[in-house]
């Protein structure tokens, strides 16, 4: 079993129903590779950095989820031809994890900022870079 | 006359001027400091205007650290989070 992190970017007139469908979809590739998702979170729109497919903003989704090897390739299969889909990005976090110990960190954190993610915190006391320095 | 080596050259030209060492600030405060690739408010303080990746020898990132950051970043870049050059970036960050 691996755990992986996946960002999903989403377009962002996208309708419910169609968002359900994603992640039911998401859900049943990960349960035939005998994994579980753990969570999805919805980060909402951001703005992009550069324009993506001739857009400028994207609906976020973090994904935490945790399955034997070669789900990725049939998750990344599915949402490369996704219409919906823009973009992903899957990291894999542990080779070997302990799944008890997953499960319970990551049911325990609450997910009330957007700032809040599972294995990381944010920077508190950000300097800003002085060109004049140099 | 012949010119000394290079090195000895610069040595007797730069003048020892004192600088403050500077430290990681993740090997000293870990628990403060961490960055993610999913939030450009924890990369921003290691890109520059134009979105360019600061050196280890501004930031005083130890090398361990430092890849780390930067590894960061180009994930970041990969998801629209930060730019890669700030031509091509809209938003105002």
């Amino acid at each position: 079993m691996r755990l992986y992190e996946m960002t999903l970017i989403a377009k962002t007139d996208l309708q419910t129903e169609v968002t359900n469908a994603l992640r039911e979809r998401i859900e049943t590739t990960i349960k035939q590779f005998d994994g579980k998702l753990i969570r999805m979170e919805d980060k909402g729109k951001q703005r992009f950095a550069y324009e993506v497919k001739k857009l400028l903003k994207g609906h976020y989704y973090n994904l935490t989820f945790y399955a034997k090897s070669g789900v990725v390739n049939a998750l990344e299969q599915y949402l490369r031809i996704s219409d919906s889909v823009l973009r992903f990005q899957t990291i894999m976090v542990d080779k070997d994890p302990n799944l008890a110990e997953v499960e319970t960190k990551l049911s325990s954190v609450k997910l009330s900022t957007a700032k809040e993610t599972s294995f990381s915190q944010p920077y508190q006391n950000a300097e800003p870079y002085d060109n004049s320095a140099e | 006359m012949p010119l000394p080596f290079k090195k000895e050259r610069d040595i007797k030209k730069r003048k020892p001027i004192f600088k403050k060492k500077k430290v990681c600030r993740f090997c000293v405060d870990g628990a403060n400091h961490s960055v993610d690739h999913r939030d450009f408010s924890t990369i921003k303080p290691f890109v520059t205007e134009r979105g360019k990746i600061i050196p280890s020898r501004i930031t005083g990132n130890c090398a361990k650290h430092q890849r780390r950051v930067t590894e960061a970043i180009k994930r970041s870049r990969c998801i629209a989070v930060s730019p890669f050059t700030a031509v091509s970036s809209l938003a105002s960050q």
